[in-house]
């Protein structure tokens, strides 16, 4: 009958109803209205239009959770769609914005060494907790390798996080550019909640460190 | 029937020696040949002790406790299904020269390099060569230094570390082979190689330190 789509990643979406019958419907919308708001509530949608409304959800900035929640959107003679699913994290305090996370790869000796770093942009000094994972996924075998720790961090410093080495031949590299997988992730956690984030995905990690003699290496 | 006779010979006599708990500075060994031998488990409670087992056959295990510091312990199986299993606590503990030998590998913060590791010719803490095999290292302390090297297919490896400084490797040559490192503490060097096909190996790390895993070719010298 119709459908809706949403993708805005923000607090506030527009979601877009779409009535897919030929004639003209009403629709009224259910959800919980604590702490979700939709304008118009009540619509009427021609055939075959699509009627856009805004969504509004409140989470207090800096408060640590997740809300999950759904959507109904039902005709005038009870008919309904599959309800809309709802996840919301809170969005991020200005101060914790300020923790950057990243990976670096260099290609050497038959390596890909792999270190994370973490950047305390903030006023305060902090101790954060890092995880770091690199997996590697190919026709000889898989390897998983994660690191984790608490870390003390002064404000406005710059620390290497973890480092570790993956072996990678040049042989290796002809071969993993078909058929190897590397997924390298870093997260980075302040009280729990997820502040800062980086990850490589195959095959950027294979254009950042494509050794020499191999001109390009096709997408995967 | 006579090869039986002086295996028998050989492990009651080490039997007797090895009745009851060790003190400082002993050596213990057990040298086996056969299939579905056992030995429960060597355990030495003391400093400077050694303890080696040789068993040469099938469906073999090897246990092996040691508690307390610069200790060494040594399994050696050949056959298939053998299990060998040990436990440290204390410090300083590994095998007799690669604790010498110190790291193995090298990744330097300053130059940004990394080192290509070379295989020690030091006796590893537990080796088997043959299929279906499972060596298991539990390790509590620190400065420890613990290897394992697998010949064959289808073996499993696991190295357990909780404590500082420690130094844990993995050897697998063959396939189908599993390899799992799992350290608790700082500043530990985890090292994996693996040589052969559909390998599984995992690293996980809680607390600072270096992984570095390796595969396919490379110098090896079979200890």
């Amino acid at each position: 009958m119709y459908s809706v789509a949403s993708n805005k990643p923000n607090i506030t979406y527009y979601l877009e109803v779409l009535n897919l019958d030929n004639f003209s419907i009403s629709v009224k919308s259910d959800f919980d209205s604590g702490w979700m708001f939709l304008s118009p509530p009540e619509f009427k949608i021609p055939p075959g239009e699509t009627k856009r409304i805004l969504a509004v959800f409140f989470i207090p900035e800096g408060q640590d959770s997740q809300r999950e929640g759904k959507i109904v959107f039902r005709t005038e003679n009870e008919n309904k769609q599959a309800p809309v699913k709802v996840a919301i994290s809170a969005p991020m305090a200005k101060e914790e914005k300020d923790f950057k996370a990243w990976i670096e790869v260099e290609y050497k000796d038959s390596y890909l060494k792999i270190r994370a770093f973490c950047f305390n942009d903030t006023s305060k000094d902090q101790v954060l907790r890092y995880e770091l994972q690199a997996k590697r996924d190919g026709k000889s075998g898989t390897v998983n390798i994660s690191q984790g720790e608490y870390v003390f961090i002064a404000s406005q410093e710059k620390k290497c996080l973890s480092q570790l080495g993956l072996s990678a031949s040049p042989k290796d590299w002809r071969y993993m550019t078909f058929k190897d997988h590397y997924q390298i992730t870093l997260e980075v956690y302040k009280d729990g909640k997820l502040v800062a984030e980086d990850s490589i995905f195959y095959p950027s990690i294979l254009e950042a460190c494509r050794p020499p003699g191999i001109a390009s290496l096709p997408r995967w | 029937m006579w090869k039986t006779f002086l295996t028998v010979l050989f492990v009651l006599m080490v039997a007797l020696a090895l009745s009851g708990v060790a003190l400082a500075g002993n050596i213990a060994g057990v040298t086996q040949t056969g299939d579905s031998n056992q030995v429960d488990y060597i355990e030495q409670v003391g400093d400077f002790n050694e303890a080696f087992i040789t068993q040469d056959g099938d469906e073999n295990k090897a246990g092996q406790i040691q508690i307390g510091a610069s200790n060494y312990v040594y399994t050696h199986q050949e056959g298939q299904g053998n299990k060998a299993f040990i436990k440290q606590v204390g410090d300083n503990n590994g095998s007799e020269t690669s604790a010498a030998d110190g790291i193995t590998f090298e990744i330097d913060d300053e130059t940004n390099t990394i080192t290509s590791p070379i295989f020690p010719t030091s006796p590893y803490t537990q080796y088997q060569n043959g299929d279906h095999n499972t060596a298991d290292a539990l390790i509590f302390g620190n400065f420890n230094n613990t290897s394992q090297w697998q010949d064959g297919d289808d073996n499993t490896a696991t190295i357990e570390i909780t404590g500082v400084r420690n130094i844990a490797k993995q050897v697998q040559v063959g396939d189908r082979n599993d390899a799992v490192i799992n350290i608790k503490g700082d500043d530990n060097i985890a090292y994996q190689y693996h040589q052969g096909n559909d390998y599984d190996a995992t690293i996980t790390i809680d607390g600072d330190g270096y992984s570095v895993y390796m595969n396919s070719s490379g110098s090896e010298t079979r200890p």
